[in-house]
Order: structure tokens, then sequence, then C-alpha cells
């Protein structure tokens, strides 16, 4: 009989062993050494050059206004000395490299420029505004993941069922709906015929005082101060674009959900799994782990979209968040805030893909090598 | 690949000639007249058409087949993991007299790894990439208690260098020698009575297939168990089965023990097989058999192989053969050996006649 | 080795299982019949105010008047013009700009493809709806201002679809061989590359075209878009919303519905065009 000898042991050594002495030096040699660490650091100093992009770009933006920039910024201000004070505060008598850096160090220092509109600097505006836009898509995302979820796990489970074909159409449709239109709607049948929510006069009823602010979420500042009324008023006025949004985002998240499901239940280690005998909840264990780095992913994705998805949604229900206030200030030609919004919104989205990829690092093993 | 015919392979005990692929004799095993198709858009995919064999207690036997014969379906049948679009159309897989593809979920679920158990190939796109290896053996294991113990006494069993680290590996950190015997590692654990290798080494380079291999017979045959190995490597049939079933387009087509099959291969498809294996240095390579496969969703009328075979006849493109016991346990299906049944004279024995290829 | 089934017949039969695909097509084609035809099919100019204000669907006036009493129906049929106009237009800019630059910075290596990547992730940074507002806002609310911004913020799409399909692509064997025999780049790009990514960036393209007008329809509705008297599906909800508060749906209720028939047929006229060109995905 032919005894084994370990001769694929040295291959072995070369493939698994250098990843495996990392992870062991961990501890010892530092954390800076190691593989992990090396990919968050690469990932890191990628966002640098996106960032000073984004800046570049909103820079020139404003820039592409046909007249004087400073002009342009003043826009209808009944102020005289507004123009020479613009110019002054930018630089703008001085070359452009120069006004790209003071603008940045404007920026750093939080100085956004003012809007003309309301009178305020632009910084103060957004986040005075911020809270709103934050409560909203935030319960937002919630209510898309619970839908879209729900209905791809049942309708991948049980293919062919009535929940399946529901959730294919609803994950077809959502998609081609759109926003402003679908918000209007449920204004339509929730406000209008059934009573349900209130006017889509704002996120809070004019007839009561808003609960003092902790985290800037009504719902939440209602629930610590115990005050039950701000808390009804406030979910009253969050249930319709609540509902438009998470119609509207739960219809990617589904079909997402519903086709790896199906692609985990046909896949190889599924399938070898119950050949194996696995108990049916190992293997739900299996294609569970399996589906999070996708899913999450989207969700993800979908949230850092939805600070400029929302906008129209903002609009119709007059939540006062930033995205109504972008719009606004496109129509009213007050030019700062929108300059200021979409470097912001750049920023965060890009923060938001960082934040995703050291996630899916997490949840995806194969990843960290 | 070198091999010996003779070395390994226990010579036939003469109270098996009896028993051929339909025989449930002694069997632990026994597929009957396994018909599955695959219902596509397409079309109809017949799979398999007409298969049956049996493992005897003990015994190790071979599926040997092409790629596209069916091998495959047949080991996933014995399990009952055939869903749709596949069906089972006709037959049954018997184990220990139930038929697998009529039992309960809960006798399923005691059959499938602990009674019998499988062997993939291509072992990393069989395990689940994102959970640890340790934690994948142990989710198979029956019992509950002991279960890291009992792992790695498996993963030392199948002489890995250091079962802690693999343990706590992830499939996709392991070569692929170390994953195959993850594998066998599980499918040996909870003491199968049948083990199905479905090309079990295919994945892997020549030397550890060897390894791999003996380790596995070796298992398999120290816990007494049997085992089916499905393959289309002449070599392995050769080294370590006892009986040999040759396959294709998802029919049974030959029906033998092992050495009796190299020292006389009645159907002119298994010669040409081993006539590409077996010849001195200075010989040349014997010319392919013609064609291709056909087409499974439009078998011909006729025997399947008519359009490769190089002594077809004209009836052979009209007719199908029955599959005929020739000798004592060698059965074949070919009009060129009508067998006993057919003739009624003593039309056996080993006798090459004019079907000399090589 | 299995021959595949005609692909006509196939499509046929696909059809005939598949009612979301013909509706989509059957759809499709009405609203471009709508749009070539507008003038023979509606009844009402759509500029030219009647005296009927505000006034629910009824026989004379199918989907009913708005609050200036232009007959909604009529504004929607001529409405399909615009918008389809704009959502092919912009979308075959795109990908006339998208297309060739993926082929370009998948095949090269090297700064000047990391160079182009780098720009198309930045411009995939920004929220497109604001960014698009903005830019429309700059160069002033017109019909090709809007196409114009489309082809601007949609190319790096099909740029990342392109670059993928042609990083698999060069790793194969077909590739290796053609250029052995001494097939120059241009000639790689032009017939072994650019069929295959073609079918991809086709199907893209259906996709995109219903975005397109979304964003247009979405732009026009806060304003910022096609200007207001033209009829447009966004600015007619737009001008409808008010009446939707106080329970007059229909103004603003069937443009949106044309708004989300034609993205939709698009689309199911996209997700067929996949299926029968991918021989895998055949069930």
């Amino acid at each position: 009989m032919y005894l084994p000898e370990y001769i694929d042991e040295p291959l072995d050594k070369e493939i698994v062993q250098p990843a495996l002495a990392r992870r062991r030096s961990y501890l010892s040699i530092g954390w800076w050494r190691c593989g992990y660490s090396g990919y968050i650091l690469r990932r890191l100093l990628s966002f640098i050059p996106l960032a000073i992009g984004i800046s570049i770009f909103t820079f020139v933006l404003i820039r592409l206004l046909p007249g004087d920039p400073a002009q342009v910024l003043a826009g209808s201000t009944p102020y005289s000395g507004v123009v020479e004070g613009i110019r002054a505060r930018m630089g703008l008598d001085k070359p452009i490299p120069i006004q790209y850096f003071i603008y940045i160090k404007n920026v750093i220092h939080g100085d956004f420029g003012d809007s003309w509109f309301t009178g305020k600097p632009v910084a103060e505006d957004i986040l005075a505004r911020a809270p709103a836009t934050f409560e909203l898509i935030t319960f937002g995302i919630t209510a898309a993941t619970i839908f879209g979820l729900v209905l791809g796990l049942v309708g991948g489970l049980r293919p062919g069922g009535l929940v399946d074909r529901v959730g294919s159409i609803y994950g077809f449709t959502a998609g081609a709906l759109p926003d402003f239109w679908l918000a209007l709607l449920i204004i339509f049948v929730l406000f209008h015929l059934l009573h349900i929510i209130p006017p889509p006069m704002g996120r809070f009823p004019l007839s009561l005082t808003p609960p003092s602010t902790i985290t800037g979420f009504y719902t939440i500042d209602a629930l610590i101060t115990g005050n039950m009324a701000a808390l009804r008023g406030a979910v009253g006025a969050l249930v319709g674009p609540v509902l438009t949004l998470g119609l509207l985002y739960g219809g990617p998240i589904a079909k997402l959900t519903r086709q790896t499901m199906l692609d985990i239940l046909q896949s190889d280690y599924i399938r070898f799994a119950r050949a194996c005998g696995v108990s049916d909840r190992a293997v739900a264990t299996y294609a569970f782990r399996s589906i999070l780095p996708p899913v999450l992913t989207l969700i993800g994705w979908l949230y850092a979209s939805l600070i400029g998805g929302a906008v129209l949604v903002e609009t119709v229900f007059s939540w006062n968040g930033v995205g109504q206030y972008a719009v606004q200030s496109i129509v009213n030609k007050d030019y700062a805030p929108v300059q200021a919004f979409v470097l912001v919104a750049g920023i965060f989205s890009l923060s938001v893909y960082l934040v995703l990829d050291l996630l899916h690092m997490l949840v995806d093993p194969r990843v960290r090598l | 690949m070198a091999f010996s015919t003779k070395a390994s392979v226990p010579a036939a005990r003469s109270e098996d000639s009896a028993c051929g692929p339909n025989s449930t004799e002694q069997a632990t095993l026994s597929v009957r007249d396994l018909h599955v198709h695959f219902l596509t858009y397409a079309g109809v995919v017949k799979a398999v058409n007409g298969v049956s064999l049996s493992v005897r207690r003990g015994e190790m036997t071979a599926l040997l087949g092409e790629s596209g014969s069916g091998k495959s379906v047949v080991a996933w049948s014995i399990f009952g993991l055939i869903k749709p679009p596949g069906r089972v159309v006709q037959g049954e897989v018997l184990w220990r007299g139930d038929n697998v593809l009529t039992m309960s979920k809960g006798r399923l679920r005691e059959l499938r790894g602990r009674e019998i158990s499988l062997i993939v190939s291509n072992p990393r796109s069989h395990l689940h990439p994102l959970t640890k290896v340790g934690a994948q053996i142990e989710a198979v294991r029956a019992a509950r208690e002991g279960a890291r113990e009992a792992t790695l006494e498996a993963l030392r069993a199948v002489d890995m260098p250091d079962p802690l680290r693999v343990y706590n590996s992830y499939p996709h950190e392991l070569s692929g020698g170390m994953a195959q015997r993850v594998l066998i590692a599980m499918a040996l654990i909870n003491s199968p009575e049948l083990v199905v290798a479905d090309d079990a080494t295919n994945a892997l380079d020549v030397t550890v297939q060897r390894q791999v291999l003996d380790l596995m017979t070796m298992r398999i045959r120290q816990s007494n168990a049997s085992a089916l190995m499905i393959t289309h490597d002449l070599g392995i049939v050769a080294q370590y089965c006892r009986r040999a079933t040759i396959v294709y387009a998802g029919q049974v087509y030959e029906s033998a023990d092992t050495q009796r099959l190299f020292e006389n291969p009645l159907h002119p498809y298994t010669q040409a097989m081993i006539a590409t294996t077996r010849r001195r240095r200075s010989e040349r390579l014997p010319p392919a058999l013609a064609s291709i496969a056909p087409n499974p969703m439009a078998l011909p009328a006729g025997c399947y192989l008519a359009e490769r075979c190089p002594v077809a006849m004209d009836e052979c493109r009209q007719r199908m053969p029955e599959l005929q016991e020739v000798e004592p346990g060698h059965w074949v299906r070919c009009l060129r050996h009508p067998g006993r049944t057919a003739t009624g004279s003593a039309n056996h024995g080993g006798h090459r006649a004019d079907v000399v290829i090589a | 080795m299995m021959s595949m089934p005609k692909p006509l017949k196939y499509f046929v039969a696909y059809l005939r299982t598949h009612l979301d695909a013909l509706i989509g097509l059957i759809v499709v084609g009405l609203f471009l019949l709508a749009a070539m035809f507008a003038q023979a099919i509606a009844p009402f100019d759509p500029e030219t105010p009647t005296d009927v204000f505000r006034s629910a669907p009824s026989v004379t006036h199918w989907f009913g008047t708005d609050s200036s009493g232009l007959d909604v129906f009529s504004r929607v049929v001529y409405a399909s013009r615009i918008d389809l106009f704009i959502g092919v237009v912009g979308t075959a800019l795109s990908m006339a700009v998208g297309v060739p630059l993926g082929l370009l910075v998948g095949y090269y290596r090297g700064w000047p493809s990391e160079l182009v990547m780098r720009v198309s992730d930045l411009l995939q940074a920004f929220p497109p709806f604001v960014l698009a507002m903005a830019l429309v806002a700059i160069v002033g609310p017109q019909l090709q201002n809007v196409i114009f911004v489309i082809a601007f913020l949609t190319p790096p799409v099909f740029l990342r679809l392109v670059r993928s399909e042609v990083l698999a692509f060069r790793e194969r064997t077909v590739i290796e061989a053609a250029r052995c025999v001494g097939n120059r780049d241009y000639r790689l790009l032009r017939y072994y590359f650019a069929p295959n990514v073609i079918e991809s960036a086709l199907v893209q393209a259906s996709v995109s075209a219903g975005w397109a007008i979304m964003l247009t329809a979405g732009l026009s509705f806060v304003g910022a878009g096609i200007p207001v008297t033209t009829p447009e599906w966004g600015s007619m909800v737009g001008i409808g919303a008010q009446m939707m508060m106080t329970g007059e749906w229909w103004a603003s209720f069937f443009p949106g519905l044309a708004i989300a028939a034609c993205v939709l047929s698009f689309a199911a006229v996209g997700e067929a065009v996949r299926i029968l060109v991918n021989p895998e995905r055949r069930p």
C-alpha cells in the first residue's frame, strides 16, 4: 500500500502561510504592517484625491455662469456693498488658482458663502435644515429595506408563488415611477381621500411646538423627552414622505434580494450542503450569510443616493430640508447654496462609499487577502 | 499516468458471477432503470435513459463515462436531489430496500451525509465561501456533542498537516489538495455505509490526485464502506474498483468486473477507450472515435454509439440493442454480442472475434 | 453541441410566454405612434385653452382639463414628442461618448485610462438630479440644453459597463490568437470587442432612456427644465399639483402615468433584449 507523504505541504506553505503569518503578527508587530490595514489605508488614501476632485468641480461650476461671479452670488440682494464684500471674501480679483485655495480655506472654516434669498450664511441654512433631511432619509431607507427584504426573501424562497409574483412586479415597476408623482398620489389618497396623514405642510404640525433638540430627529427627541403629542405629530408628518421613499427604493432592494436568493439556492455549495445532510437551519444560515454582502452594499449605495434623491419628495411635502433648499435656490437663482449643496452631497456620498467598502471587508472574508 | 491493471484489484469471487447490473443480491444500493429528464425552454434534455447498477457491501464500483454521459445526474439522483427543471421520469433508487425518490423528508435527512455521503470535484466551489471550514464540517456531523474534537480528529485522519489552522480557515485560503481532503473528511465523519465520489480528484494535479485517492480508498476500506466511484479515468477504475459500469448518453453499455473488463472488453467503445491507455511506448495513439456524443434533446432511434462506432452495422442505426449478459457477470449492449438469451447458443466466453480495434 | 432554435422563432415563443415583454413592446409602439402622429390623434391644440376649466375626465376631454383650461389628453399626446425625443437622442449621444471611451479605457492600460476612470467616478459621486438642475440652470432651461446635460451625465454608466466587459473579454484566448495573427488594435477593437459589447450596451440604453425621461420630467416639474408652455409630462404634473391637493387628480395623474408607462415599457423591452441576446440566460 502506498503511504501518502506530505508532498503538498510546501506548496500550501507558499500560499497559505504568508497570509496566516500576517494575521498572527497582528498583535506582535503592529496593525499597520498587516494585510487588512494595507487595504484600509489604501482605501482611505484614495478618498483624498476624489474629495479634491469634487471640490475643484464645484469651484468650477459657479464660475461657469455668465457674468461677474460676485454679482451672480450677490443675486437680487437689496443691500449695497454686498458685491464688494463677496469679492473681497472670495478673493475674486486674484488669479484663479489662488481663488481656489481661498475657496478651500473658506470651506474648511465653514464659510460657504451667503444666501441672498434668506439673507443668512449658507452654512447656517444647511445646518438648520440638515436634521430634517437626515431624519427623512434614514426612516426612508429603513422602510425601503423592510419592504425590499421581506418581498425579496419570501419571493426567492418560494419562486412562482403569489408573493414572488407581486414582488417581481413591484421590483420592476418601482424604478419607473416618478418620485414627485408618487408623492402626489400618496397625498391624494392618504390625505385627501382617507384623511390618514396631515396636510403636506412640513415635518411638524404648526399647531404644536417641536420637542427640544437633542439629536435633531423630532421622533427620537420626542421619545427621549416623553413628549407624546410631539411624537404623534412628527410620525404623522413622516408617514407620507417615508412611504413614498420606501416604496420607491424598496424596489431595487427587493429585486436584488430575490435574484441573489435564487442564485444562492441554486448554487453548488447549497446543493452540496443538502447532499451532506446539513440541517435546514444551517443551510438557511449559509444562504443568509451569502446574501449580506451584495444587499448591504446596495442599501448603503441607495442611502448615499438618497440625499439627492429625496429632493423632489421634500419639495412636494414642503419638508424644508436641504434638498428643498437646493431646489428653491436654483429656481431663485441663488447660487451659493447650490454650490454648497453639491459639495456637501458629493463628500457625503464619497464617505458613505468608503464606509461601505470597509463594511464589505468585514462581511466578506475573500476581500481581505 | 502509470498504473497496472493487476496489482490491487482483488480477484472476482466465484459467487459474484451470477450478479450483474440488474441484480440486487447483497446490494446496499440499487439503481433500477433510472430515467432523468430536464425540461427546458429549448426542449427536453434526456440526461439519463435507463441506467441500472448496484453497489454491493464493502465493494468499490466504478461508473465510467465521458463528460455529458449523465454520470453526475445519477449521483445526485441517489441523494434525491434532482430538482426542477430536472425530473426523474422513471425508475427507482433502492437503498436497503427503500426507494430514495419517494422517501419522506425525515428519512432523507437520516440518509444524506450519514448513511450515504458525497464527495465532489472542484471543492472550493462546493464549500460555502463565507464560513470557516471547521464550522462547515461540524454542520455535517450528525451528533451534536464533541463536534470540535471530532472535526479535528477527522482532519487529522485525512493527513492534514495542521488541523487547527485548517479548522479556522476559509475555503479560499486552502489549496486544492487540502480542500479536497476537507471534503473527504466531511464525507467520512459520520462513518457512512456508502460513499459516492463524483469525479473526486478531477481538479487536482496528478501527484496530489494519487495521494488523495489512496487516502480516500484506504479510509473507505478501513470503515468497510462501499463506494461508487464516478470517473472518466480508466486508471482509477483499474486501480481501485472491483466492478465497472460504462455509461454513454445516459445508458449502460457495458458492465463487468474490472479485471475481466480489461482482459476482455467486449463493446467497441470500451475497446477504443482501453486502447488509448494500453500501449507500449513505441506504438502510436490509436485513432480517436469519430464525431461527438449525440444531442440529448434529439437522441437517435438506434444505438447511441452507432455514429461513432468503427464497426457499426446498418442494423445498429435502426435498432437499440438490449443489455445482455454475454458471460457470467459481464453485460454488454451491442448487436455484435447477442449473448445467451438472443441466440440461445453458448455464444459467450472470452472471445473477441472480429472486433479488434487497437 | 446543441443546436439552438432560430432566434426569430425563439423570440416569438418568448413573447408568447412573457406577457410583460409583449406588452412593453406594444406600449413603446403606441408611444412612438403618438409622438409621430400627434396632430392626427390629439383632439385639441395643446397650447390653446378651451372654455372648460378644471373639468374631470369626460367624453369630450378624456383626461379632463387643467387649471388653465387646456385639454390634458392632447397635451399628453404632444408631450410624448418632447420626452421621447429627449430620451432617445440624449441616450444615443451618451452612448456615442460612453461606449467608445469604454472600449478604449478597458483596452489600454496606463495613466490616461486611470484618469478617465477617476473623472467618471467623480461625476458619479454627485447626486445626479441636483447636478442636472445646477447645470441646466447654468446653461439655460431649453430643450437642447437638457439633452446636453443628459449626454454629459449619462456616459459614466456606459463607460463602466463597457469597460468591465472589455476587461473580462481581453483575457480570453480568442484575443490572444487574433493578436498573434497580426491584427492591430483598431481592428481588434472594432471587429472583436465592439460586437460583443454592443449587446449589453443596448440593453443598458433602454434603461438609460427611461432614466433620461424621468430626469427631464423631474427638472420640468420644479421649473428648471423645459419651459412650462411646451407640453411636457413633468411640467404638466407640476401644473396639476395644486389641483391634486384639492382632489382634482386628473391633471397630474395622467401625465405621470404616461411617464411611468413609458419608462416601464422601455425597461421591459430592454429586459427582453437582454435575455434574448445572451444564450446562457435563456431558460
